[in-house]
């Protein structure tokens, strides 16, 4: 069963980009989304696994949208996504309740694949003891990301 | 006894006639017996000349005409007694009429020269004693300090002098009394005093009087008059000249404060301390002027100054009676007595107060209406005489402080407004390239990417090399990026900010910030550039196993202490970034200290003032320009319209 995903992001251009490429790479692209509000709708509408989360909407902060989209019932994985590479930002993303963060360069359906196989590990770990909230970081997902070539777990399914 | 022979001998007033042809008889008899006498015993005749002894005393004692009567007699004596016929007058005998001849001559020659040489003798005493009077004059007038005051007792002194009491010397223009007569005195063509005298003076005296002591009369009096006018002019010019060196000193006081950069309250304070003490009066307030009401910015009073300064910051509204108000609608000096009627909290002040007299004048800066000065008293006994053109020549020169302060504070707001917007274009340079160049190479490397699995082998390798090369070229750009702008500033402020600064550097950065607030994006951006470039010097320079970087803000300032363990010794005026960074941090207000001592690591210390940084110069004008001009002129306009009415 394909991911099923909807893509939060002010740019079009991106948007028909990223919906192409990750069609094309295994993940359903169910819906994309502009702003915030637009963003609860679709995830309140389709009900997706994962939502692709610009860290920047214009004058909205994806990292507001993220916490907005962890709060609504049966809630997606959030993965934060920016045209910055993640050192630019990691102090505000180790604090989001997001559970990756994908420079948008980076982009592929594997990477989403890996990053949530391994939140979906962690989450199993976890299940027997509470620790760090930490999500998962990029570069150890890409460490893995050759050796298992597999659709992920879904987190919160 | 010599002295009282001379004294008799040279008064002017001679002895009564009547003692005189007494005397006449007497001697005439008496010498024509010694005559006889002695022509008895020696046979002489020439003895006779004793007749020329009662001649020369009449003559000199009571005038030529006595004494030729007196020769007339003794002739007639000589005649009778001592010449034949013996008993009787007669010419014919013996030569009598040459014996005649002579003696009536030499008499005559005689009296004639007694006269003459009792009035020379007079005339010489007379002329000495007025110049031992015109000198004692001379003492008296100008050795008094008020040669006014001292006109009664040179007037009695002349009177003595001249021996007439009834001269009477008198200030200014006198009306003489019934049998009197006036003679004016003047200097410089005024006249300062009146002579005035009895009718009754012979014409000689009065020539004399009037020919002759007038004239040194006058010339004293016009020395006086001379001498008192330089002196009042010394004096007053000494008086300007303690009142100029007074308001320059203040002025190099006021001078002085603002070249301190003292608080505008202190200044002003200062301001109206000066000008209290220039003025002599019991309050002063600075007001500034602002589109409905003068607000105090700075007071002073003579007797409770600590007291005093609670007024300040009150606004009295200017549409109410008040000496502010005045000079508000007019723009000129007023002043305004007795509160007792007038209503308004200006009036309630002042009534508490217990102020009587205000004078306020405008302080022009740059010819626009600034504010006022406005100095009260409570003694009714002051006037502020002339206060206002010495309130105006004072405020002129406070008005250029006030212009200074003004142009300094003006300075630093641009100065700080500059950063601003340096700052402000580099942020918009991040996001321009971050929403433009780059979010376009991510998109097209995605649709490289997208390509890559619909083409045949060999072109998917180009494809991917091409790919590749386009992540490179962007990760180029987000290292141009974050140069000009850290991202995570403007996204999540100054705390996550650090943490990738400390995160990022060399040597371990122990990171401690106090922070409950966003603060100005100035104030994070110098912060934030202060400490990427104090860890890029730790980690390059100062061979420090560790670095301690503390922020943290109170209500007016945000303090920033950077520390490390190293070798210290940097120089701060040389080579590191910092001298630029110090320009930042002063631009905005802020200081930088650095203390490097050899060994014993670096610390540097920042302290950026927070509150109030961002309102306008407490220095500069009330409002902008023409309108408000105009707004003025307007008031004055319907000030002047309601005065018609």
């Amino acid at each position: 069963m394909a991911v099923r995903c909807v893509i939060v992001d002010d740019s079009d251009h991106f948007k028909v980009t990223a919906r192409g490429l990750l069609q094309r790479e295994g993940i359903d692209v169910v819906g994309v989304a502009s702003t915030a509000a637009d963003a609860v709708r679709r995830v309140d509408e389709f009900r997706p696994d994962l939502a692709l989360v610009d860290v920047e909407l214009g004058a909205e902060s994806g990292f507001d949208v993220a916490v907005r989209l962890n709060g609504v019932a049966d809630a997606p994985s959030v993965i934060l996504v920016s045209t910055y590479s993640e050192k630019d930002l990691l102090e505000l993303i180790v604090n989001s309740p997001a559970i990756a963060f994908l420079s948008k360069s980076d982009l592929s359906g594997q990477a989403i694949r890996d990053i949530l196989r391994k939140a979906g590990d962690k989450d199993r770990r976890e299940g027997g003891q509470s620790g760090t909230t930490a999500p998962t970081r990029v570069e150890e997902v890409q460490d893995g990301a050759d050796a298992h070539d597999q659709p992920g777990a879904q987190a919160g399914a | 006894m010599c002295a009282r022979l001379s004294s008799l001998l040279q008064h002017p007033i001679r002895p009564p006639l009547a003692l005189g042809i007494l005397f006449a008889v007497v001697f005439v008899a008496a010498e024509t017996v010694l005559s006889l006498a002695l022509e008895f015993y020696t046979g002489s005749r020439a003895l006779a000349v004793v007749y020329l002894l009662g001649v020369l005393v009449a003559s000199y004692l009571w005038g030529l005409w006595l004494g030729l009567a007196m020769v007339l007699v003794s002739g007639l004596a000589f005649n009778v007694f001592n010449l034949p016929p013996y008993g009787s007058f007669g010419f014919t005998e013996n030569w009598v009429w040459l014996h005649m001849l002579v003696f009536v001559s030499v008499n005559t020659a005689s009296c004639v020269i007694a006269a003459l040489a009792r009035s020379r003798a007079i005339e010489a005493d007379e002329r000495r004693r007025e110049a031992a009077l015109a000198a004692d004059l001379a003492h008296l007038l100008l050795a008094s300090e008020d040669p006014g005051a001292a006109l009664p007792v040179v007037s009695r002194r002349l009177a003595r002098g001249l021996r007439l009491p009834g001269l009477v010397l008198e200030r200014g223009t006198a009306v003489p009394g019934e049998g009197r007569r006036a003679l004016p005195l003047r200097a410089d063509g005024e006249r300062v005093a009146t002579l005035t005298y009895p009718t009754d003076l012979t014409e000689d005296v009065r020539r004399r009087l009037s020919d002759r002591m007038v004239a040194s009369i006058e010339a004293l009096l016009q020395v006086a008059h001379d001498r008192e006018a330089v002196e009042i002019a010394l004096e007053a010019s000494r008086d300007e000249n303690r009142r100029i060196a007074e308001e320059q000193a203040a002025l190099r006081r006021v001078a002085t404060l603002v070249a301190r950069g003292t608080s505008p309250t202190e200044l002003f304070n200062a301001v109206a301390c000066e000008m209290g003490l220039i003025l002599k009066a019991d309050r002063v307030v600075v007001g500034r002027f602002e589109p409905s009401h003068a607000t105090v910015v700075g007071a002073w009073s003579a007797l409770d100054d600590l007291d005093s300064k609670k007024i300040i910051g009150l606004r009295w509204p200017l549409d109410q009676p008040g000496v502010s108000g005045r000079v508000w609608r007019l723009r000129q000096p007023a002043r305004m007595t007795g509160y007792d009627r007038a209503t308004g909290p200006v009036a309630e002040w002042a009534r508490g107060e217990g102020i009587v007299l205000s004078v306020g004048c405008p302080i022009l800066v740059e010819a626009r209406l600034w504010g006022i000065v406005i100095a009260f008293a409570t003694d009714p006994k002051k006037e502020f005489d002339g206060a206002e053109e010495r309130m105006l020549a004072f405020t002129a020169l406070v008005a250029t402080a006030i212009s200074n302060a003004q142009a300094r504070a003006d300075l630093a707001a641009s100065r700080a407004r500059v950063v601003a917007a340096a700052d402000e274009s580099r942020r918009l340079i991040e996001r321009n390239l971050h929403d433009g160049a780059q979010q376009r190479l991510v998109s097209l490397g995605l649709a490289l990417r997208a390509a890559e699995a619909d083409v045949p082998g060999e072109v998917r390798g180009r494809l991917s090399q091409t790919a590749q090369g386009l992540t490179e070229v962007l990760e180029d750009l987000r290292e141009l990026s974050r140069g000009i702008h850290p991202a995570i500033l403007s996204k999540g402020g100054l705390m996550p900010a650090l943490k990738m600064l400390a995160r990022r550097s060399a040597v371990p950065v122990e990171l401690e910030v106090g922070l409950d607030r966003r603060l100005p994006e100035v104030v994070e951006v110098a912060v934030y550039f202060v400490v990427s470039e104090a860890l890029s010097n730790v980690a390059k320079h100062a061979c420090a196993s560790e670095a301690r970087v503390s922020l943290w803000a109170d209500a007016r300032a945000v303090h920033l202490l950077i520390r490390d363990d190293g070798r210290g010794g940097a120089d701060p005026e040389r080579g590191s970034g910092l001298v630029g960074l110090r320009d930042r941090v002063e631009a905005i207000g802020g200081r930088m200290d650095i203390a490097s001592p050899v060994g014993q690591g670096t610390s540097l210390s920042v302290v950026i003032p927070v509150e109030g940084s961002s309102g306008p110069s407490p220095f500069s004008l009330p409002f902008a320009g023409q309108d408000a001009d105009k707004d003025a002129d307007k008031e004055a306009d319907k000030d002047a319209g309601a005065s018609r009415q």
